[in-house]
């Protein structure tokens, strides 16, 4: 089973390896959970190159909302760019953030919403719908140039000139959320993606507290 | 200690009754006391449902408004500003809006962010808290903060992943257990205890809740508490939070006084009706026991009487109980019954149980009470002795003899009827107590007595005809008692009977000879036993040999107030009075003592002893055998002299008894001849040695012709066949010289001695020359 999972990144490994000429190279990170399972929605940061003005991208990213989720429920973003939140359903959402790196809302809207919020400061943004708690979406708002989202593989591509001396990582399921960690590389693998085994908490639907109920702790 | 039959039954129904009263009330204070602590208990159960329920709904509430204010997106909004101040106003703000008295919102990793209270929660306790909810959907309970206990809910703040957590709280206080109260209608009393020595106390009983040292306490219980302000309570904890930061409890009170003085007035009932019935116990268990007793009471009265002779009472038998009138029926059946039997023995006392007539005590006393009553008049006593009545019983058996008897007091009945009393004194002899009749009016009652008396009785078809013999005695001439009179009446019918006349007037002077042999016998009895008899001998002449060779023992006995009685009374006494075998028993010890005593001597005297008829009996020659033995006697040391009337009384065993006598070797010697039968055909037939003479013919023989030729006729009589011949009373020289010349063999009498006793005689014999016969 694992191996069958693994097949298409062997593939990969086999295009890297003849496109060695080009003047950047892509390197490949596969994020693992405790149980060696692929880990999707890793953001992977290169801390080497500030984004640039010239590099941002003149449109807008999308997080839409389909079937009252956010889609795609995480996505990475250059700090500066814009982003559009396109309502799918036929409710109306109100999707807000009380992150630091950006407090919004967007009030009841259907369709699409008057303009696209702009996220300029670095950080996780964790958004919400202020009437479905249940959405819950992420945007990795990177001061650097060169990151990635895991697919789901498990895989996150980065290009780079020479092989990345650290890397800097965030899962909005580690089990210190909203905490990007910096993890410094010794020695890239001679094949295949660097492996990053993840230590994650899934959130598992919670029952609500209905009743009051005494407690006895020892 | 002896106690009355009413007390006792009193006693024991009262003490039952007691006894079981003590038990009612008991048990009813018991049930009630039982039924008050169940229903309590009950009301507790209740009421804790109902407190826990409260508990619940409270907090429910509490956790609705919590969860609606945490999902508040202005509350997510202000406690996300990063702005401390901003997030104090939101919770003091929204706090106030769901009317919660705590609100503390508190980071992932359990740092207070902000709380609006003064004091706050132990952090360590927080982060218990927080580990302990594992699905970190938010918990809910009961803390305690310092001196305050809290019910709290503790839910996250998500934004909308959580970002930090919000405890809302309010405050369990006074208001809160007075509402308790109010619903469950129990007393309520929370008490926590912190591990910081912190104590939290609420209670709705304002006394406890007063006491500052209770509340303050940490280890004082609630039970403790309670009964130290005197008060009656039935508790029921409730736990409501334990830890190791605190623990609360709950408890539920209910006053056991109110729920007792609902039962106040049934105990109150109880008791009265209680107390009623034991009075009116008291009351019927001592009429009860008196209705009981006093028919017994009753009885013992009557018993009384009967015992003191009195049957006069009877018991009404009409008492409610059946026992008792029962008892007082037999018992008046067995006072009459007790009644008649007196009657008969009175009857059977004083009267002759065959013919009926008056018995010897009854006629006593009748003429005692006549005499008394009126001592004037005269009164004659007539014993009536019916002859030969012995020879009736043998011929024709007793029926035919009582039958006489019965027939013959009938008689006698008849004639005295009313007018004088009639008794029987024993078996044919009959009294007859005659009014009004004196010495000179005898006559004519006696023969009137005779006439009708020896008239032939017609017995069982048979014609009897009695003869009767009197005697007779009058008062007051010969007698002023009664027994005197009888007694007297009867010497002059043994008189009559004696000298066989038809009757016989009482002589005076007859009772006195009649008692002194009374006394005489009597004395001689003493006499016997005292050894205060004496014998003398009076010695015996041989006229051949010249020498006194002979004695005759005679008894002398001299009565301390008659003086010296002649043998021939007292033997004639003694032979009476069957005093016989005693004093021939007596003489015959004390001649045989003396005659070996004399023959040890070489005395060489022989002595004769008199013999009574009442000696001549088959077995008295064996005694005198073993006498000899005894005395180590030949028997021709002793002589024995027979009167011959003493042998003709029973002439058959008599002379059997002499011919054993003379077997043995006795000589055998005729006392007093001449004087009895003298009957020659008899003399023959005896086989005797010797005749001697009685003294009548000796003492004048010197005189007097007569007896000059009668006694030496009788002497050769004698010689010629074969007898010695002894003459006594000779008194004179001259009879001395006649007998002897005569031919006489041995003299007797004054003369030569007269009896002495055995020492005198021993004098006498040394000194003694027999006389020189005159020619």
């Amino acid at each position: 089973m694992f191996w069958k999972q693994l097949l298409p990144q062997f593939c990969a490994f086999v295009g890297v390896s003849i496109a060695p000429l080009t003047s950047a190279d892509r390197y490949q990170i596969q994020f693992v959970d405790d149980e060696n399972k692929p880990v999707e929605f890793a953001v992977i940061a290169h801390p080497n190159a500030p984004v640039t003005e010239a590099l941002l991208p003149a449109e807008p990213a999308v997080i839409d909302q389909i079937d009252m989720q956010f889609s795609p429920m995480v996505i990475a973003i250059e700090q500066g760019r814009t982003v559009s939140f396109p309502n799918s359903d036929n409710i109306r959402h109100h999707v807000y953030s009380f992150s630091k790196a950006k407090r919004f809302e967007t009030k009841l809207y259907a369709n699409k919403p008057d303009a696209p919020i702009l996220f300029d400061q670095a950080g996780v943004v964790v958004l919400g719908c202020n009437i479905h708690d249940t959405m819950i979406g992420y945007i990795y708002v990177s001061p650097w140039r060169d990151f990635a989202v895991s697919d789901q593989n498990g895989i996150a591509e980065i290009q780079a000139a020479e092989a990345p001396q650290s890397l800097e990582y965030w899962h909005p399921w580690s089990l210190l959320p909203n905490q990007i960690i910096t993890h410094n590389i010794q020695d890239w693998p001679e094949t295949g993606p660097l492996i990053l085994k993840l230590m994650l908490n899934k959130p598992e639907p919670q029952p609500e507290l209905k009743t009051f109920k005494r407690r006895y702790l020892k | 200690m002896k106690m009355s039959l009413r007390n006792r039954i009193a006693i024991f129904f009262l003490s039952l009754l007691i006894v079981s009263t003590i038990a009612t009330i008991g048990s009813v204070l018991l049930a009630t006391n039982n039924s008050v602590k169940v229903q309590a208990q009950a009301k507790l159960n209740v009421g804790k449902k109902v407190f826990e329920q409260l508990l619940n709904e409270r907090g429910n509430q509490l956790l609705n408004s919590a969860t609606v204010l945490v999902a508040d997106f202005g509350f997510k909004d202000a406690v996300t500003s990063n702005d401390q101040a901003t997030i104090e106003s939101a919770l003091v703000n929204n706090r106030n809006r769901i009317n919660a008295d705590l609100m503390m919102l508190i980071t992932l990793n359990g740092e207070v962010i902000s709380s609006q209270q003064a004091h706050q929660l132990d952090t360590a306790y927080i982060k218990v808290l927080l580990k302990s909810d594992q699905t970190k959907s938010g918990l809910s309970g009961i803390f305690l903060i310092q001196d305050e206990i809290f019910q709290y809910v503790m839910l996250p703040v998500k934004a909308p992943i959580t970002l930090a957590w919000a405890i809302v709280a309010t405050r369990i206080d006074k208001e809160f257990a007075l509402q308790l109260k109010e619903l469950t209608n129990l007393d309520v009393i929370f008490k926590a205890k912190g591990n910081k020595n912190n104590v939290a106390f609420v209670s709705t009983i304002e006394s406890i809740q007063a006491d500052i040292h209770a509340r303050s306490s940490n280890d004082t219980s609630i039970k403790e508490l309670l009964s130290q302000h005197e008060l009656n309570y039935l508790t029921l904890a409730v736990k409501l939070s334990e830890s190791d930061f605190f623990e609360i409890n709950a408890f539920l009170n209910t006053s056991l006084r109110e729920s007792f003085l609902q039962f106040y007035p049934l105990k109150v009932q109880i008791v009265i009706i209680a107390g009623i019935t034991l009075i009116l116990s008291i009351i019927s268990a001592f009429f009860l026991a008196r209705k009981i007793t006093s028919p017994i009471i009753n009885l013992a009265k009557v018993t009384k009487e009967v015992s003191s002779g009195n049957y006069k009472e009877i018991i009404e038998p009409n008492h409610s109980s059946v026992e008792i009138s029962r008892l007082s029926e037999h018992f008046n059946i067995m006072q009459k019954e007790i009644a008649s039997r007196e009657e008969k023995l009175t009857y059977l006392a004083y009267n002759d149980s065959l013919t009926g007539v008056a018995n010897r005590s009854y006629l006593i006393k009748q003429l005692s009470d006549s005499i008394s009553s009126t001592p004037n008049k005269e009164i004659a006593i007539v014993r009536i002795y019916i002859d030969k009545f012995k020879e009736v019983n043998d011929t024709f058996g007793y029926d035919i003899g009582d039958a006489l008897l019965i027939a013959f007091a009938q008689v006698l009945i008849s004639y005295t009827y009313r007018t004088h009393y009639v008794a029987r004194l024993n078996a044919a002899e009959f009294a007859v107590i005659l009014n009004n009749v004196n010495d000179n009016t005898i006559t004519e009652k006696i023969t009137n007595f005779q006439t009708i008396l020896e008239y032939p009785l017609s017995v069982h078809d048979l014609r009897l005809k009695n003869h009767i013999i009197m005697g007779i005695s009058f008062y007051p001439k010969q007698g002023n008692e009664a027994e005197q009179l009888l007694r007297r009446s009867e010497i002059a019918l043994n008189h009559a009977k004696d000298f066989k006349l038809d009757y016989f007037i009482y002589e005076e002077g007859q009772d006195e000879r009649h008692l002194r042999q009374i006394d005489l016998i009597n004395g001689l009895k003493e006499a016997l036993k005292a050894d205060a008899l004496n014998i003398h001998y009076q010695a015996k002449v041989d006229s051949k040999l010249n020498v006194v060779n002979q004695v005759e023992a005679l008894l002398r006995w001299v009565h301390p107030k008659y003086g010296v009685i002649s043998p021939e009374e007292f033997i004639t006494l003694a032979e009476q009075t069957g005093l016989m075998p005693s004093l021939t028993n007596w003489v015959l010890t004390n001649v045989f003592t003396q005659a070996s005593r004399w023959k040890k001597q070489g005395l060489g005297i022989t002595i004769a002893v008199n013999l009574s008829a009442y000696d001549l009996v088959s077995d008295f020659p064996k005694n005198l055998e073993l006498l000899l033995i005894k005395h180590q006697l030949q028997p021709d040391d002793i002589m024995l002299e027979i009167t011959e009337s003493a042998v003709m009384n029973n002439p058959e065993v008599a002379i059997q008894v002499l011919h054993r006598l003379k077997k043995i070797g006795f000589s055998l010697s005729i006392d007093d001849y001449g004087t009895g039968y003298s009957s020659l055909s008899q003399l023959k037939n005896m086989p005797i040695d010797e005749l001697k003479i009685d003294k009548s013919f000796v003492i004048h023989l010197d005189s007097d012709k007569n007896d000059q030729a009668i006694v030496k006729s009788t002497i050769e009589l004698a010689h010629n066949i074969g007898l010695s011949v002894v003459a006594e009373g000779v008194e004179t020289l001259q009879s001395f010289s006649m007998l002897k010349h005569w031919g006489c063999n041995k003299l007797q009498g004054y003369l030569i001695s007269r009896p002495i006793s055995a020492s005198d005689f021993e004098t006498w014999l040394q000194e003694y020359k027999v006389p020189e016969a005159s020619s």
